[in-house]
């Protein structure tokens, strides 16, 4: 079967019914934006209904297609309803965005098992259970003889990819997060689909989690940036394109990458000579 | 359109993943150098970019040599003083086990496929510097750069150093220049072609298509997709990045 290359100047997303979790604020709200920008109609959950609903409210005025769901994302039985739900009132599922995360920083020694539970609950089992609901529902959105087709993007971290000193329970939980990607992406195209998965891997994004982490006034001082090749943070919206191209048909023969957004940061070590 | 008013370089232009990253980047609003060799060539492609009211310039280039280098560089100084999108895309494949590959080849493929990286990220610092904004280069590796395959030592190992090019450069040329790879599977154009002269080319895309998890035969289109997003606003925080679009093969 043939899956078109999106021709340029068209809406990447046009169409296309997107789920995003932790839609409520940051990267999460910035996914939703931009794909329903890109012609999307997103279905926001978040934990948190009554900021989900005020944004989606907010993103409906103006003028975008979306929809607020109430999700927590560590729930088998909220997947459930969810995907009933998407399937009932858009006939079918397109892109997932896994974004709902937690990150409680500690040394894994000092770390309790209830936060490293806590982490491994929201950040691995909501990203398994996210991945598993969006790919029988994009089985079930398949038409006629056609290959399932759609486009998974699980928002991990560089700290997936490399040790950050005290977030190991973090590190841990997005490590898990990578590689079940790629694990995920090789069972569905061995299975002849066209379901993509695909990582994106953020450094540090100015977000409500990072400005919980390090305080808002951690973004104002510079030296906080000398390490990055860039001299800079990322935005959410950094990562919400990503995103779009991931979710695009431009990326139709990408799954199983990890497309790292941090200005340069794991690029190598620093120092001079 | 994503690349407006960007003035984007892209070498091996004349065939290939280069000519159709050409014309796309002129469908995406930039104005286009693409160099290479074949002159002939070249005017096609020219005539095709001006037929979409594109702009396009063709240097001649042999992307091995430092003094054409310095000619190119210099000819894009005096024009417009700056560029703001390289894209190190020439290269070469060939193949062969070890014991039959002759020292000059694979000396070919590393002037080619490495020493055109570094004097092409070198030659274009300076211009690259004086663009508006953050410039950004990215260098066509491949997925034979991240994984080795047998009978490939010299395309491996020449695609691997491009890789650690593009992170070294990530560093030093930052924060004004970012640098990233992508790192394509197969992809069939004209390079595949080639190296396949003589074999059954649907049996050989065949062959290509089934032995990645995806089965899907990568297409220029791929590649000039994740270019157009590099080379965009879109990836304004990529730097360093080696993203693979290889339909999940080195993801096994």
């Amino acid at each position: 079967m043939e899956v078109n290359v999106q021709a340029e100047d068209n809406k990447t997303l046009e169409g296309s019914i997107a789920v995003v979790t932790g839609a409520a604020r940051s990267i999460g709200l910035a996914c939703a934006r931009r794909m329903a920008e890109q012609g999307a109609t997103v279905v926001m959950t978040d934990i948190d209904s009554d900021e989900g609903r005020a944004r989606c409210e907010e993103l409906k005025t103006a003028g975008l297609h979306v929809d607020f769901q109430s999700l927590d994302v560590a729930s088998e039985e909220g997947w459930q309803a969810l995907l009933d739900h998407v399937l009932a009132d858009y006939g079918r599922l397109d892109v997932l965005v896994n974004n709902a995360g937690v990150c409680l920083p500690s040394t894994l020694e000092e770390l309790s098992f209830d936060d490293f539970k806590r982490m491994t609950s929201i950040n691995v089992d909501g990203t398994f259970l996210g991945c598993r609901a969006a790919i029988l529902a994009m089985r079930k959105s398949a038409t006629g003889e056609d290959a399932p087709i759609g486009s998974i993007i699980n928002i991990a971290s560089i700290a997936g990819q490399t040790a950050i000193a005290g977030l190991g329970g973090y590190c841990t939980s997005k490590a898990a997060v990578t590689n079940m990607t790629k694990a995920l992406a090789i069972e569905c195209a061995e299975r002849r689909e066209f379901i993509r998965v695909n990582s994106i891997h953020p450094g540090t994004v100015r977000s409500q989690m990072t400005e919980t982490l390090y305080g808002a006034a951690y973004f104002d001082d510079p030296d906080n940036f000398s390490s990055v090749p860039l001299k800079d943070y990322a935005l959410p919206e950094d990562i919400a394109d990503a995103a779009v191209y991931l979710a695009s048909a431009e990326a139709r023969l990408v799954t199983g990458s990890e497309l790292t957004v941090d200005g340069g940061f794991t690029a190598g070590i620093g120092g001079e000579f | 359109m994503r690349l407006q008013n960007k003035l984007a370089m892209i070498t091996g232009g004349t065939s290939g993943i280069g000519r159709d990253a050409s014309l796309r980047f002129a469908k995406e609003g930039a104005r286009v150098i693409f160099t290479g060799r074949n002159k002939e060539r070249a005017q096609a492609t020219l005539k095709e970019i001006e037929a979409l009211g594109g702009e396009a310039w063709f240097y001649e280039h042999d992307v091995t040599s430092e003094a054409s280098w310095q000619d190119v560089t210099g000819q894009i100084a005096d024009t417009f003083g700056k560029l703001d999108v390289l894209v190190n895309n020439a290269g070469i494949f060939l193949y062969g086990p070890i014991e039959d590959t002759p020292l000059t080849d694979f000396q070919v493929m590393w002037q080619t496929n490495v020493d055109s990286v570094f004097l092409g990220m070198k030659s274009c610092l300076p211009l690259l510097r004086a663009s508006e904004g953050t410039a950004s280069v990215i260098n066509i590796s491949s997925l034979s750069g991240m994984v080795g395959h047998p009978d490939c030592v010299s395309y491996c190992s020449s695609k691997s150093a491009s890789l650690m090019l593009t992170r070294v450069m990530a560093m030093e040329a930052a924060p004004k220049v970012r640098v990233n790879a992508l790192a394509p599977g197969p992809v069939w154009n004209e390079l595949l072609e080639r190296a396949h002269e003589g074999q059954d080319a649907e049996e050989m895309k065949t062959y290509y298509r089934e032995s990645q998890p995806l089965k899907l035969m990568g297409e220029s289109a791929d590649v000039t997709g994740g270019l157009v997003f590099l080379a965009s606003q879109e990836s304004r925080y990529v730097n360093g990045s080696l993203f693979r679009i290889d339909a999940g093969r080195g993801a096994d």
